[in-house]
């Protein structure tokens, strides 16, 4: 097909579109439907919710805090990634929060090691915590990706990986706050939540460079 | 004089995205020198008989994700990105295609020796092959016909004659072979 008689069809198909709404905008609905599905998680798996109001060691909701900000932050990223144009500015926004997150777990295995000597550093069987986390990542990590298929696949790798990391975070606080009893030490959470998230990006690397291509009409390419 | 081209180019690009097919089309039309440029720079990485491939992948690509361009921001850079990721894939595809096949030149002859390339010779008496395939029994004239000089398929020139496929492809062979032998072609 000759460039001009492509140009003529694509501009018969000149329908109109509504611009996507900024990153930040985009990544907050997403916050705001995933937030409310990990929420109703935590409300059916959670045995005793007043748990929640007796715990007062402030490293637990510091780390907590710490994996919402990477859960919004890589959100942003994931989103801005198939803008194009866009500055790779927003790809360094879950680095802080993400290094924080592991500050407040080093934070504990210390805490732990010092405490409870060697035994601080034994890693407990943790699986109802990696099912809660598939569960919690998984509407998610589907949101987001109906929300990634209408933007650009600019760096399909690079932004399944930032999805996932964003529904793994989210679903590693819902996990977290479901729990009837906190973790007995902190390194069976970075072991059990930091090993299943990065599975997670891993996936979400390998599916965004098969899932996310550019989506073209057959009945407008090479047709003749 | 470029900036004012972008500005041009913007304001052409949210007409279209408003719906101006008018716009689209002198937006497109506008922009494919300036996306052939781009790639012809990096004709040595996509493969020089490849720009104009690039050109449309970028132009669809354009297409295909034109709700992602935000009106307060600037348009070149946007189509930048678009041409750039663009031209990285093409790149891509051709060093991927290209471990995987080996190029020659295309082949004026059949085979090298002279004498299997009979189209300059004086063999081909059109008269005498007439003739030839109108002596040929039958069936054998039929089975020619049809699927030598008619290029039917087996299974057209089967329901034109009510001859079995296996019928027609004895028939072609013995036919071709009757008339290699009255024309002493080997």
């Amino acid at each position: 097909m000759r460039t001009d008689e492509l140009i003529a069809r694509l501009a018969l198909d000149a329908r109109p579109v509504r611009p996507l709404p900024e990153p930040r905008m985009r990544a907050t609905l997403w916050l705001a439907a995933s937030a409310a599905y990990v929420l109703l998680l935590i409300a059916l798996m959670s045995p005793d919710p007043a748990r929640l109001a007796g715990i007062r060691a402030p490293r637990f909701w510091l780390e907590q805090l710490a994996a919402f900000a990477t859960a919004i932050t890589a959100a942003v990223a994931a989103l801005a990634s198939v803008i194009p144009g866009r500055s790779r500015r927003a790809w360094l926004l879950p680095i802080a929060p993400l290094l924080l997150w592991i500050a407040t777990l080093a934070w504990g295995c210390i805490g732990d090691v010092t405490g409870k000597g060697l035994g601080g550093m034994t890693v407990y069987s943790d699986w109802p915590c990696l099912v809660a986390m598939m569960t919690g990542a998984a509407l998610p990590a589907f949101i987001m990706a109906m929300m990634l298929r209408r933007g650009a696949p600019l760096a399909p790798r690079a932004t399944g990986a930032f999805a996932a990391l964003a529904g793994a975070a989210l679903s590693s606080v819902g996990a977290c706050l479901s729990r009837p009893a906190p973790h007995p030490t902190a390194i069976t959470v970075v072991a059990w939540h930091f090993g299943t998230l990065l599975a997670l990006v891993s996936i979400g690397a390998w599916t965004g460079g098969r899932l996310l291509s550019w989506r073209v009409s057959p009945s407008m390419w090479r047709t003749s | 004089m470029a900036e004012d081209e972008g500005n041009d180019f913007r304001s052409l690009m949210i007409a279209a995205n408003g719906g101006d097919a008018d716009a689209y089309a002198r937006l497109l039309y506008g922009l494919a020198p300036v996306i052939r440029r781009i790639v012809g720079v990096d004709r040595q990485f996509v493969g020089a008989d490849a720009v104009e491939d690039v050109v449309q992948d970028v132009l669809l690509s354009i297409h295909t994700v034109r709700a992602t361009y935000n009106p307060d921001q600037p348009f070149m850079p946007w189509v930048f990105a678009i041409a750039r990721h663009r031209i990285i894939d093409a790149g891509r595809r051709r060093v991927r295609l290209g471990s995987r096949e080996v190029e020659f030149d295309e082949a004026d002859v059949t085979f090298s020796t002279a004498d299997p390339n009979i189209h300059d010779r004086d063999v081909f008496d059109m008269d005498a092959l007439r003739t030839a395939i109108e002596r040929l029994p039958n069936a054998q004239r039929q089975a020619i016909e049809l699927l030598k000089m008619g290029e039917l398929s087996l299974r057209e020139a089967s329901a034109a004659t009510g001859m079995s496929i296996g019928a027609l492809k004895v028939a072609a062979h013995r036919g071709m072979a009757a008339l290699r032998a009255k024309l002493r072609v080997r």
